[in-house]
């Protein structure tokens, strides 16, 4: 029975972004964009009055939440948050997404994307800052959603701080809660292993970490058990829909955010997409048992492999010159 | 191994793996347990067992198409490779490792999660019953006619052969093969490019017209679309040819070229369904550039990147190849000389390259360049290379914007006087990062030097505290020595050294400039050195080095190019 609980935590070191205190550069990118909207924004007011137009910022995403990773293509995510001192009446969400969004538009050395829930900055020496609009609204925060076009843009309720501590909270015990976060990032490795860039082919970040915050139980010593209860309970999350188009039932899930609006986080998924979601979480779970039944570290680090970009591999204690089959590596 | 000795063999291999064996049709079938379920194995000896392994085979034929590393015929990918080595004294061990391989294989590949692999597989899994067929196509996601040249047979009832695949009509076909010499009709056939992998059909079942049509729903919209156009042009036809392909895991498509034949005219296969066509595959062998230099060794990323060479002599014309099978996308080739047969035993150039033939007009013979015949002999062996031959003396080029945009220039002019003028040169047309190379004389060494010369120059190597010094920090033969030799009078003075001292010194000097071009390494000078086979004085450092060295290079205050 392997645990395999070193190389656990070793893979886990390698893979681990740290939190913006622990990432000086990082930080540096998020304060100089910050500190050039602040200037940039000082002589705007809040229409039909003259009162100010001012901002508190906060992190969010998986630095603040601690479940990082790094990327694998070098392409830096810093989530922000700023908190327009507004209430939803003085200041129209897409108008005030298009002033953020034409104050930050116009340097050379980076592009400035309208997207639905943020105004994205992408620097050409490979990270973005995505910054998510919100009204304080008197402590109601709404955040500044839709697309520059869109039909659909308006305020809508958001709780970014109650999610963050929600996240937090999932144990008071700081051994339990680094066994949660390690969890979280050994999914996320997997998903970037596993599924395509391409669209909604992915499940999000923030739906993994729910669906794990919500099944963690905590393992002593063996992030493998802790992983395998999260899987499977993840797995017994889906139902079977039927897919009209293929005349065949297929695997859907729903997964609700923890806090308002508490809308399903999978929505843009197509039902294809959260069948694939499953097969590969099957597949992921099936690699987990194996490998916990192997008797062999070796084996069942080969198999983590499978799963897991970069998970170290134990030696073979067999492999040595005296086995009786060795590849060399020779040729001519 | 003689029958009685491999069933000897077999009866004494005793592991938790093996449940069962028995003998039949001269084989060995085995009954190995494996973690989920028990696996029915074939293995079928060779001869010369054990200086060769036997071949193993699933006999579960019902898993064939499901499992990754098993082909179409069951043979199961656990003995294959050329670097395995094993220990041929102990062929019970052997044997008992190769049964263990094959569970642990075999074991995985049940997994789910190894449906990847046998989708990245999928021209793997039918290589042992597909014919090769060449391949200058790039496929891309996009559903369009794909070029194929076919081979027409005298007899109508006999099938049009397949021969190469292009995306434009004779793209690369006339310069870079020889097929032009053949006569052959190009027809457009439809790149059917799947959006996701698809699996082989099941249970060790032939592709059938109807998987092929089924094959379809795998299309995007667009190219679903698509297809319905280029379809409503098809006409009844007795054969028709498909190029299917599909994204693998690593990026690149896997391709099946699929030719249907019927006795009589149908409609195409991907507009009807009918269970009336025969099926022959065939694998496209890829020419493509990224593949070419992938398979090949070369390094991509030097596909851009611009070389000059000035002297393509012996180690000039080799480092010039060296950088080309390297994967260097541009390379300019400076040299006056003309080939002459003296040079074909220690010239990259043989025979081959000379030339006899008289003009038409005046009767004289023309002799080729050393720039031209590496030039054609570069076009001849790779498809992907510009070259700009210039049959020039270096002086006459200090403006030629081939040699100033290069991003290394390569001299081996082997001359000391003519390489140090133009370390001057180089530094004055603001041309930084050159490598010198040379050959001592009669096979006692070699050099390459990489230089910034913005940090050092060739002159250093000649300069001390008190300025230019005509003996090179490098040399491993003292100088003053009758090194020359002549054969035929002054005009055939040489100084000997063989094609295997130039290709030494241009292996040190042809990597120098890879490790320029892919990391910007520079200030290190290489040196080789062989046996003293003629005798001739030696320096100190020809006593104090091993068989190679490098070292690091540094500015010398007193080197007057560098310090004025």
């Amino acid at each position: 029975m392997a645990t395999l609980q070193k190389e656990f935590e070793d893979f886990h070191n390698e893979i681990k972004l740290g939190t913006y205190e622990e990432n000086q550069a990082l930080r540096d990118k998020r304060d100089l964009l910050i500190n050039e909207l602040t200037e940039k924004l000082k002589d705007e007011k809040v229409p039909g009055t003259d009162k100010k137009l001012t901002f508190t910022k906060f992190d969010q995403g998986s630095y603040a939440m601690n479940t990082g990773i790094k990327p694998k293509d070098g392409d830096y995510d810093i989530d922000v948050g700023i908190i327009f001192d507004i209430t939803n009446d003085e200041y129209d969400s897409n108008k005030l997404k298009k002033l953020v969004f034409k104050k930050l538009n116009g340097q050379h050395n980076r592009t400035v994307i309208f997207n639905t829930p943020c105004i994205t900055v992408k620097y050409s020496d490979g990270y973005h800052v995505d910054i998510a609009i919100y009204s304080d609204n008197d402590g109601d925060y709404h955040i500044a959603w839709g697309r520059k076009d869109a039909e659909k843009k308006q305020w809508y309720k958001s709780e970014p701080k109650e999610l963050k501590q929600w996240v937090a909270d999932v144990s008071a015990d700081c051994k339990h809660a680094e066994q949660f976060r390690r969890c979280v990032r050994y999914l996320k490795n997997w998903k970037a292993k596993k599924f395509s860039n391409d669209g909604n082919a992915a499940p999000v970040s923030i739906g993994l970490t729910i669906q794990a915050r919500n099944a963690f139980s905590y393992r002593c010593d063996n992030d493998l058990d802790a992983l395998i209860n999260i899987v499977s309970t993840m797995k017994s999350g889906f139902s079977s829909s039927f897919d009209l188009e293929s005349v065949s039932f297929k695997k859907s899930i729903e997964v609700e955010l923890p806090v308002k609006p508490f809308k399903n986080v999978y929505y843009k998924m197509t039902l294809n997409q959260t069948d694939q979601f499953y097969e590969k979480l099957d597949a992921l779970l099936e690699v987990l048992e194996e490998a916990k039944g192997e008797d062999s570290d070796h084996k069942a680090s080969k198999l983590l492999r499978k799963v897991f970009d970069g998970f170290p591999l134990v030696e073979d204690s067999k492999a040595s010159n005296t086995a009786p089959i060795i590849m060399t590596g020779n040729n001519a | 191994m003689m029958e009685v000795e491999l069933n000897e063999v077999i009866s004494q291999i005793k592991s938790p793996h093996l449940i069962s064996w028995e003998k039949s049709d001269g084989n060995y079938s085995f009954v190995l347990k494996g973690r989920k379920k028990d696996w029915n194995v074939k293995l079928v000896f060779p001869t010369n067992f054990p200086f060769e392994l036997p071949k193993a085979v699933l006999l579960d034929t019902d898993l064939i198409g499901s499992l990754a590393h098993v082909n179409f015929e069951g043979l199961i990918c656990v003995t294959e490779g050329d670097s395995l080595l094993w220990n041929y004294h102990k062929p019970v061990e052997v044997l008992k490792s190769l049964l263990c391989n094959i569970v642990d294989l075999l074991d995985e590949a049940i997994l789910k999660v190894s449906k990847d692999e046998l989708t990245d597989e999928y021209e793997g899994y039918f290589q042992c019953c597909a014919s090769p067929i060449n391949s200058f196509y790039e496929a891309s996601d996009t559903l369009e006619y794909a070029h194929l040249n076919i081979f027409q047979p005298n007899s109508r009832k006999k099938k049009e052969r397949p021969v190469l695949l292009n995306n434009r009509r004779n793209e690369y076909q006339d310069d870079y093969s020889n097929l032009k010499k053949v006569h052959n009709q190009v027809i457009k056939i439809i790149h059917m490019p799947l959006s996701e992998p698809v699996l082989p059909p099941k249970a060790n079942a032939k592709i059938s017209a109807n998987y092929v049509f089924d094959l379809k729903k795998f299309l995007s919209d667009r190219n679903k679309a698509k297809l319905d156009k280029l379809l409503r042009k098809e006409k009844i036809h007795a054969q028709f040819f498909v190029l299917l392909s599909m994204p693998r895991s690593s990026g690149e498509r896997s391709q099946l070229l699929l030719s249907f034949t019927a006795k009589k005219g149908m409609p195409h296969p991907l507009l009807e369904r009918s269970d009336g066509w025969d099926i022959e595959l065939f694998l496209p062998a890829r020419n493509t550039k990224g593949y070419l230099l992938e398979r090949g060794g070369a390094e991509k990323s030097l596909l851009n990147k611009k070389v000059a060479i000035v002297g393509c002599g012996s180690v000039g014309g080799e480092v010039a190849l060296m950088l080309a099978k390297a994967g260097v996308g541009e390379l300019t080739l400076i040299d006056h000389d003309l080939l002459e047969a003296d040079n074909i035993y220690r010239h990259r150039l043989g025979g081959l390259s000379l030339s006899y033939l008289p003009d038409k007009q005046t009767g004289k013979v023309n002799t080729r360049s050393k720039v031209n015949a590496l030039a054609s002999l570069m076009h001849l062996d790779f498809p992907y290379i510009t070259v700009n031959p210039k049959r020039q003396l270096f002086c006459n080029l200090t403006k030629d914007k081939d040699l100033l945009s290069s991003d290394l220039v390569v001299v081996a002019v082997g001359s000391p006087a003519l390489s140090l003028q133009m370390n001057r040169q180089f530094k004055e047309l603001n041309i930084n990062n050159v490598i010198f190379c040379w050959n001592e004389a009669a096979g006692i060494g070699g050099h390459s030097v990489l230089l910034d010369l913005r940090s050092s120059c060739l002159e250093c190597l000649y300069s001390d505290d008190s300025g230019f010094n005509n003996r090179c920090h490098l040399a491993l033969l003292e100088n003053g020595q009758k090194v020359s030799k002549n054969l035929t009078g002054c005009a055939g003075v040489f100084t000997p050294f063989s094609y295997l001292d130039s290709s030494q010194t241009a292996a040190i000097a042809s990597r120098h400039a890879i490790d320029h071009l892919l990391f910007g390494w520079h200030s290190k000078a290489m040196s080789w050195k062989g046996e003293n086979q003629a005798g001739l004085q030696v320096t100190n450092r020809y006593n104090k080095i091993s068989l190679k060295e490098e070292i690091e290079l540094y500015r010398e205050d007193g080197c007057r190019a560098c310090c004025g």
